[in-house]
């Protein structure tokens, strides 16, 4: 259903805008549909090129040449139902104004779909104007709406930062794997990967796992290994874990018996605690190619 | 005074993000596995949505946390100080409006800035608040508040305000003689 304003608004040729790209470390890439790899600690670069004729809008909007006028970026996110300004620019009276939207938007206030709406505003009408024309600021003369989904289904592994100079592990760590004992319980809960704030080559990779760099790409396909190794570890001393058990969903002794099952299918939980125990480099060796350790995307 | 203090404590200490805090099962947790000792006292038998979290607008927790996300203020002094300027049920009206004017944290921190300083010439406060809320929303569907200024947004709100006075004071001037004949 079409939205009917009261008072005159200008055809939709009054504006043109270019598609949305988002900026990345190696350049600009169309913006997809879906952003699978956003999370909350993701902050959007987003870009797209627009030019306004400032002049007939303001004419076909019964607006005189002194009005103030916007163009300006609306966000708005479903799963928050929370909105706000992602970026503004005055439009002045003349034609093909041409201009770059340019803006950051973090994650925090984000979540399920997030609609971009571009949209030209009155700030201020002048004498002279139409009575038919808009008079109430923030009146919206022209809109666009560009809708995508920001995140995949798929659960978040739990990941916190920290600095370790107040906690009790090494202070030049890159980061620690807490992994609780009771298998019963929600894995959610007892898993968490703590970064350390105090190391930059690390946070910054983390940061940028969206839209990694080549040597970010590095950093991450490491703390992967890693995360697999420690995991590993945990579900090969843990005497209880059993692979004939049936762990309920989501707790911790399912997802360890599923992190051992995916890295190495042909294996059996005695038979991997056997070899770790007397091949540890071999062991080592075999989770670094199961992790994909350091292998090109 | 109990719930603004928590309303505080858990925006500034539970670590969420706006996206998480929309979790209905995390407040559920929070509720019945993490506090709910403290939720039976702080409503001794519950209707579930109090606990559940099936509506983050009425439970226990979540809609403390939601209170304080929406009227904190961007600011290191004194950023909670607009959380006690709506009673419970007067919060309530604009969070039950969340996906109209409830969502914009700029207008519900304006409304909540100059709401003490509205005369409301003896109009019942919840009254006049329902009916700005409702000028507000109305208004949203053809006017973006988020691309104003904090002085514009202002004068909109003292807009709504001034009209939705003007009206209960006028309805109030014809109900009273029917009530007088009656």
């Amino acid at each position: 259903m079409s939205r009917v304003f009261p008072f005159l608004r200008p055809p939709s040729d009054v504006v043109s805008v270019g598609p949305w790209s988002r900026l990345t470390p190696d350049g600009a890439e169309p913006l997809t549909d879906t952003l699978p790899d956003w999370d909350y600690s993701t902050t959007l670069a987003l870009h797209r090129a627009g030019s306004v004729d400032g002049l007939r809008l303001r004419r076909l909007s019964g607006l005189p040449i002194g009005a103030t006028l916007d163009v300006s970026v609306q966000w708005f996110a479903s799963n928050s139902a929370l909105r706000g300004r992602a970026w503004r620019i005055g439009l002045p009276a003349e034609d093909g104004f041409e201009t770059n939207i340019d803006f950051r938007l973090p994650g925090d206030d984000l979540g399920g779909h997030l609609e971009l709406i571009t949209s030209v505003i009155l700030r201020a009408s002048a004498p002279g104007a139409s009575p038919a024309a808009a008079t109430r600021p923030g009146s919206v003369l022209w809109s666009d709406r560009h809708r995508l989904k920001l995140e995949a289904d798929n659960t978040l592994f739990p990941i916190a930062t920290a600095d370790f100079h107040d906690l009790p592990y090494p202070t030049g760590a890159a980061w620690y794997l807490h992994i609780d004992e009771d298998l019963e319980s929600a894995a959610l809960g007892s898993i968490l990967l703590l970064l350390n704030e105090r190391h930059a080559v690390v946070m910054r990779a983390v940061e940028a796992a969206s839209a990694p760099t080549e040597a970010d790409r590095r950093v991450l396909s490491a703390l992967r290994t890693d995360v697999m190794r420690v995991l590993l570890d945990k579900a090969l001393t843990l005497d209880d874990l059993n692979d004939h058990v049936e762990y309920p969903i989501g707790s911790l002794g399912a997802v360890l018996l599923n992190v051992a099952r995916i890295a190495f299918p042909a294996f059996s939980l005695e038979a991997l605690r056997r070899e770790r125990q007397t091949a540890p480099a071999l062991f080592s060796s075999r989770v670094q190619d199961a992790s994909q350790l350091l292998v090109e995307p | 005074m109990f719930d603004l203090e928590i309303a505080q404590l858990l925006h500034q200490r539970c670590g969420l993000v706006a996206g998480e805090a929309a979790v209905r099962s995390i407040w559920a947790f929070i509720a019945l596995v993490l506090l709910p000792d403290v939720s039976y006292w702080r409503y001794p038998r519950p209707p579930g949505d109090r606990v559940l979290g099936t509506d983050i607008t009425r439970h226990v927790w979540g809609r403390l946390w939601w209170r304080a996300h929406l009227l904190a203020l961007p600011q290191r002094f004194e950023p909670y100080r607009l959380l006690d300027t709506f009673g419970e049920a007067a919060f309530d009206q604009i969070f039950a409006r969340r996906r109209s004017i409830g969502g914009s944290r700029v207008l519900i921190r304006t409304l909540a800035d100059i709401w003490p300083s509205i005369d409301r010439s003896g109009a019942p406060e919840r009254d006049v608040l329902v009916d700005v809320l409702k000028r507000l929303s109305r208004w949203g569907a053809v006017v973006d508040f988020e691309a104003l200024d904090q002085n514009e947004l202002r004068r909109q709100v003292q807009d709504a305000a001034d009209e939705a006075v003007a009206v209960l004071r006028a309805q109030s001037q014809i109900a009273g003689p029917r009530h007088a004949d009656a």
